[in-house]
């Protein structure tokens, strides 16, 4: 599904990231853990042509990301509030992103009272614009926009961080059903070694731009990371 | 001892403001444009003795100006509105040291007087005092009078520190203030009140009798003991961050544009953004002001026989609006630019949005202009070959200068007297569109063939709306080279 050819990228002649092949099959579930500074939202950023390689390509069904439009159709996003648009209501956002992928207003109700548990009764109809919320329905609202659409790439950056307890097993389970029911290719970055073990099938680790280990997701897997990241 | 600390940390946060690293040449035409202003002040201060005398040959000049005073403070206290912060937040950080309320309270007050705009003024009252108080009165009282006027200023300044952390900074208010003003104007015009008799009396009594200069000591540090207890009830964080209270919120939506599509819901998004962020909300408020412009124009036999400058007044007030929200197009979405970037949709649509945008602007703003022909008829043919430059140069090149900018613009902060995010790019934007006209029309109106300019004119217009779907070609070519740096600039902040 996602194929990364000797990808580098460098700021200010330091190598932030450098990975010379990855392959992301389709419907894998895919981990991204490392520490601050390891490259981890540069790679995303790379992947959504935000930003551009100093060499190397990054290849989206077999074909090229960097200045094409294509891609976009299939896969939804969420990095940062700078995917959000704050001084909208949650209700525009959605119709907005939704009218994107041409669904109607119908499909998109619909959409949002299956994830009705996940909001919490905190998120619809508040009548308040999305700067006004916390931080963590910020992060909700960007997550559940991203998987508007049915996208067949989804892409988070540290889904889980500010999420209370509840919402964290709720999306798990959100994530979980998205991959057995539709086979969406997931990647997923975590500081959190517990969820993203629980989460994906396979997990890479990055230090300092450089893929350091790949990991098939077994019960071993968390006691290993946590024994690589132990000072 | 904790005065000198706070005060060396807001000395260093002006030092390190990343406007002084970023921004060199915004910073030197800054530099330039309050030099010039300073110099103009200047010369105002030192001639002002002779003009009063020019305009009242046989009375005191120092009590002519005392009589402008009033008004003075009235036009600061409007200016101060507009422009004056109220930072607040400021002292968050310090809130859960252990540093005595009250002092953060008097350092948050004692920082506004060190602020060096609030003496901006005295470039014109020094001179005046030397030249004038001192001469015709003498030395003790022309540092009386300077010192009558600092605590004026410091006065003005504490009252509208007080107003807009009460009020908050509603333009209906700003709105009220300039009408009253304007009213007073007019009363004494009338010769029904005079304001000027009244500041002539008072600030005469108090520059002759020292005595009386307690009283406005003691309003001011009455305004002063006001805003100090009022800040020490209400410094907690729930207050300090009041624009996160619930307001009402707006369901702008604009059906008409609902029938375009994706180009609609741009617009219609364009259109929220406006309304509901300060920052472009001041460009809207002050819209109406720039369609007025003709009036300082067109009713003076100079200007209406100047025709170049016709072609300014007229470029101004079609294009005027569209040109200052134009400017910073892209930037006014820089903070969800990512969204945009990753989002499925046609970036050719996103540039029709906003061409079809600034086109309304333009359009509305001609019609709405349209009576100024009542002053003159060819001011009809002037504005409508500038309102067709304006459609279809003007316009364009906003959008070519708009993929220059590079720089997050903070939407929550009014736009008066706010150069954040502003890139040298602004202003050169600016020479195009308003010189090239002009240096297109005058020589034809030299060579006595007005309308050969004003048909050369219209015509680049007609050809530029004529070519829109080419040229909209051209700068998506050039957003897609461009948008990496764009988008990298706008997630520095």
């Amino acid at each position: 599904m996602i194929t990364v050819n000797n990808l580098t990228k460098i700021y200010n002649g330091n190598t932030v990231l450098n990975i010379n092949n990855l392959k992301i099959e389709k419907g894998e579930s895919f981990g991204l853990v490392g520490n601050n500074g390891a490259g981890k939202t540069t790679f995303f950023r790379l992947i959504l042509d935000l930003i551009k390689a100093n060499s190397g390509e990054i290849l989206s069904k077999d074909t090229i990301v960097a200045g094409k439009e294509l891609w976009k159709q299939y896969t939804g996003s969420y990095l940062d509030e700078a995917f959000l648009i704050e001084f909208l209501t949650v209700e525009e956002y959605f119709n907005f992103v939704g009218k994107l992928h041409n669904m109607t207003k119908g499909d998109i109700s619909e959409f949002l009272n299956k994830h009705a548990d996940f909001f919490n009764d905190e998120i619809l109809g508040q009548k308040k614009y999305i700067r006004d919320f916390s931080k963590g329905n910020q992060k909700k609202i960007g997550i559940i926009a991203a998987m508007l659409g049915n996208p067949e790439i989804l892409i988070l950056d540290e889904p889980f961080t500010n999420l209370d307890p509840s919402s964290q097993i709720r999306l798990k389970k959100i994530l979980h059903d998205l991959k057995e029911e539709k086979s969406v290719t997931m990647l997923i970055s975590s500081h959190d070694l517990m969820h993203v073990t629980e989460v994906c099938e396979r997990i890479v680790v990055l230090e300092k731009g450089l893929i350091v280990n790949d990991l098939h997701t077994n019960e071993n897997t968390l006691a290993q990371l946590e024994s690589y990241f132990a000072v | 001892m904790i005065y000198k600390f706070l005060f060396q940390n807001k000395w260093k946060e002006s030092l390190r403001s990343s406007i002084w690293q970023k921004n060199m040449i915004v910073n030197i035409i800054l530099g330039i444009l309050i030099v010039y202003f300073l110099v103009n002040f200047l010369v105002l201060g030192i001639l002002s003795d002779k003009i009063l005398m020019g305009i009242f040959p046989d009375e005191d000049p120092v009590i002519k100006f005392n009589g402008l005073l009033l008004y003075f403070i009235g036009i600061d206290l409007f200016i101060r509105f507009l422009g004056q912060t109220v930072p607040t937040l400021s002292i968050q950080p310090y809130l859960h040291l252990p540093v005595k309320r009250s002092s953060l309270m008097h350092y948050l007050l004692g920082r506004s007087v060190m602020n060096p705009v609030n003496y901006f003024y005295f470039v014109i009252f020094i001179p005046f005092s030397i030249k004038a108080v001192a001469n015709i009165y003498n030395a003790p009282t022309a540092f009386l009078w300077l010192f009558m006027l600092i605590i004026i200023v410091l006065f003005d300044n504490f009252l509208i520190t007080y107003i807009k952390r009460q009020l908050g900074s509603k333009p209906l208010i700003a709105l009220s203030l300039g009408l009253i003003l304007a009213g007073f104007i007019l009363l004494d015009s009338l010769k029904v009140f005079s304001l000027q008799h009244l500041s002539e009396k008072i600030f005469t009594v108090i520059m002759l009798n020292p005595i009386y200069i307690l009283i406005p000591i003691f309003l001011t540090s009455a305004i002063y003991y006001i805003n100090y207890s009022f800040l020490l009830k209400n410094a907690y964080l729930e207050n300090l961050n009041k624009n996160v209270s619930k307001k009402s919120i707006s369901t702008a939506n604009i059906s008409f544009f609902n029938r375009f599509g994706i180009i609609g819901e741009l617009i219609n998004m364009e259109i929220r953004l406006i309304i509901r962020n300060k920052r472009p909300k001041t460009i809207l408020y002050m819209a109406p002001f720039l369609l007025l412009y003709g009036f300082i124009f067109y009713p003076q036999e100079i200007y209406m026989n100047m025709s170049g400058m016709l072609i300014f007044v007229g470029i101004f007030i079609s294009g005027g609006t569209m040109m200052t929200y134009g400017n910073y197009l892209i930037s006014w979405e820089s903070s969800y630019f990512d969204a945009l970037l990753t989002k499925s949709f046609d970036f050719k649509k996103y540039f029709q949005a906003k061409y079809a945008l600034l086109a309304v602007v333009t359009i509305v703003s001609y019609i709405i202009t349209l009576p100024y022909m009542l002053f003159d008829i060819k001011l009809l043919y002037i504005n409508t070959a500038c309102f067709l430059f304006n459609l279809g140069f003007n316009i364009n090149v906003v959008l070519f200068f708009a993929l220059k900018n590079k720089k997050y613009l903070d939407l929550s902060k009014s736009a008066a007297f706010n150069y954040q995010g502003i890139g040298a790019s602004n202003f050169i934007v600016m020479l195009p569109m308003m010189l090239l006209p002009i240096l297109i029309y005058v020589p034809f109106s030299l060579m006595e063939m007005p309308q050969i300019g004003l048909i050369i004119l219209s015509c680049i217009g007609i050809l530029g709306i004529l070519l829109y779907k080419p040229i909209i070609n051209i700068i998506i070519k050039k957003f897609y080279i461009q948008k990496y740096e764009m988008a990298e600039g706008f997630r520095q902040h």
